[in-house]
């Protein structure tokens, strides 16, 4: 299992290490932007921090994108005899490259915490004024009635959720490739039926979350923050658990390679 | 060793293999012989455990294709199934961190023996350096069944004897050997026995020696009387 996760990261290494390039240019410019700061051109500092935050989501939307497009190629190039030659079962190298995406979201998004933790402490280090901004902030929403606490905590909700739906949609799409390599492989249609049956579970996912109850409107712990999503989150793997079941049966089963 | 019977590999409007059975024993270089198309690949592919049977039974050591028989049974592909981003170095790597049976120093000494350069890239090699670098990895197995798809193929004919005695080389009495070519004079001089597939049927097998001497051909003359119809 280690060793393919290991080649899993080695196959990556190239795009992976861009991913990384680009986000230590965008900090570097940020850290130039907030360390060179002129009031009269306050226009490139929020530009870099706009960069950043919009490249945090590039880098989780490319790990999704890295995820698929390795499994698909995995399942419809030659080189897919490198790993199913190997003395390990299918259920092994489907969780290997589950993992892998695992490892790789979690290292993302300590990366990117640790980064934006750091960033902002530098921005009030750089710029004291912006502390007093963040102040103001907190200030205006307090004064609406909008609970800056509550807020944090429904973001951390919101966090765990996207994490589990991430992986439990990844897991559906491997399950459509895994589909469209086996069960439908003599079909002329299998590119669109494995993309329809995709689309039909996620609608399908959507529609029986939204019947599933949300325990806190809004939480006031990080307990209830927590409890609130369970559910939700117990759903999604129950989804992840039964497509990565069943694609290790279908390429136990009818692998053609 | 590895037993089939009734083995059928049926794709959209093809049978690939047709109720195929077929009993391999160690110690033996065996040569899947037909022209392209005919169904050695595919079989193959089946022993590796890369394709699956539709119908039919494959057995090695009496256990179905899977885990053991993978860890037991070395398959060189046909066509280039390397990553994009690996020299000779990464491939031996690769072998050596999934199969306890690869030897790094065979495999060192088989490189050089076949004048390849083990920092060049795969992708970036001809043909011809890319057969030998797959034989290489292959032959550096110490497996008890070894399959060489087409191990010939893109090879020129001076190279072609430094790798028939490569695979001679590598032969051991413990060992079974398969080896799939539509080069048939090229094997005539190494095997055992010879098994003639036909659009995915089974249409003659034997020890190479009995089916000379009872035919009253070579193995050379022999296929071409049956592939020429």
């Amino acid at each position: 299992m280690l060793n393919l996760i290991k080649y899993e990261f080695r196959k990556n290494r190239m795009v992976l290490m861009i991913i990384g390039g680009g986000l230590l240019l965008l900090q570097l410019f940020y850290m130039f932007q907030i360390f060179t700061y002129k009031e009269e051109e306050e226009f490139w500092l929020p530009m870099s921090i706009s960069f950043l935050s919009i490249y945090a989501l590039v880098c989780f939307f490319t790990i999704f994108i890295l995820a698929v497009s390795n499994y698909d190629k995995e399942l419809k190039s030659k080189s897919s005899y490198l790993i199913f030659m190997t003395p390990n079962s299918s259920y092994t190298i489907i969780f290997s490259k589950m993992l892998s995406t695992l490892f790789l979201g979690i290292a993302t998004a300590v990366i990117i915490t640790i980064l934006a933790v750091s960033d902002i402490n530098m921005l009030h280090i750089a710029i004291p004024e912006a502390e007093s901004f963040t102040e103001m902030l907190r200030y205006i929403l307090e004064s609406l009635e909008i609970p800056v606490d509550k807020i944090l905590l429904g973001a951390l909700s919101a966090l765990m959720i996207f994490l589990v739906y991430f992986f439990a949609i990844v897991s559906v799409v491997y399950l459509s490739i895994t589909l469209s390599a086996t069960f439908l492989q003599n079909s002329k249609l299998k590119g669109i039926l494995s993309v329809a049956l995709f689309l039909a579970l996620t609608y399908g996912m959507g529609r029986v979350e939204n019947l599933l109850p949300r325990l806190y409107q809004t939480p006031e712990n990080a307990l209830q923050a927590i409890l609130s999503v369970l559910p939700a989150a117990l759903f999604n793997l129950v989804v992840m658990v039964i497509c990565i079941f069943v694609c290790g049966k279908l390429l136990e089963k009818k692998v053609s390679l | 060793m590895l037993e089939c019977k009734n083995l059928t590999k049926s794709y959209l409007n093809k049978i690939a293999v047709d109720r195929l059975s077929l009993q391999l024993e160690p110690g033996r270089i065996y040569a899947l012989l037909g022209p392209n198309g005919s169904g050695k690949t595919t079989f193959m592919k089946m022993v590796a455990g890369l394709v699956k049977p539709t119908t039919g039974e494959l057995l090695y050591d009496g256990q179905p294709i899977g885990i053991y028989s993978k860890s037991r049974i070395a398959y060189m592909p046909t066509e280039s199934y390397f990553y994009t981003y690996m020299t000779g170095v990464d491939a031996g790597k690769y072998y050596h961190d999934f199969f306890p049976d690869f030897n790094p120093d065979r495999y060192r000494q088989l490189l050089d023996t076949m004048n390849l350069d083990p920092t060049q890239k795969i992708a970036k090699m001809s043909s011809g350096m890319m057969a030998k670098l797959k034989i290489a990895v292959t032959l550096s197995r110490d497996a008890q069944l070894i399959m060489l798809d087409e191990p010939l193929n893109g090879i020129d004919i001076i190279a072609r004897d430094k790798i028939v005695s490569t695979i001679i080389g590598s032969f051991t009495p413990e060992k079974t050997f398969i080896l799939s070519s539509h080069l048939v004079d090229e094997l005539e001089k190494i095997i055992d026995h010879a098994i003639f597939i036909k659009d995915g049927v089974l249409v003659m097998e034997g020890a190479a020696e009995e089916l000379r001497m009872e035919r009253g051909k070579s193995i050379v003359d022999l296929y071409k009387e049956i592939y020429a119809e």
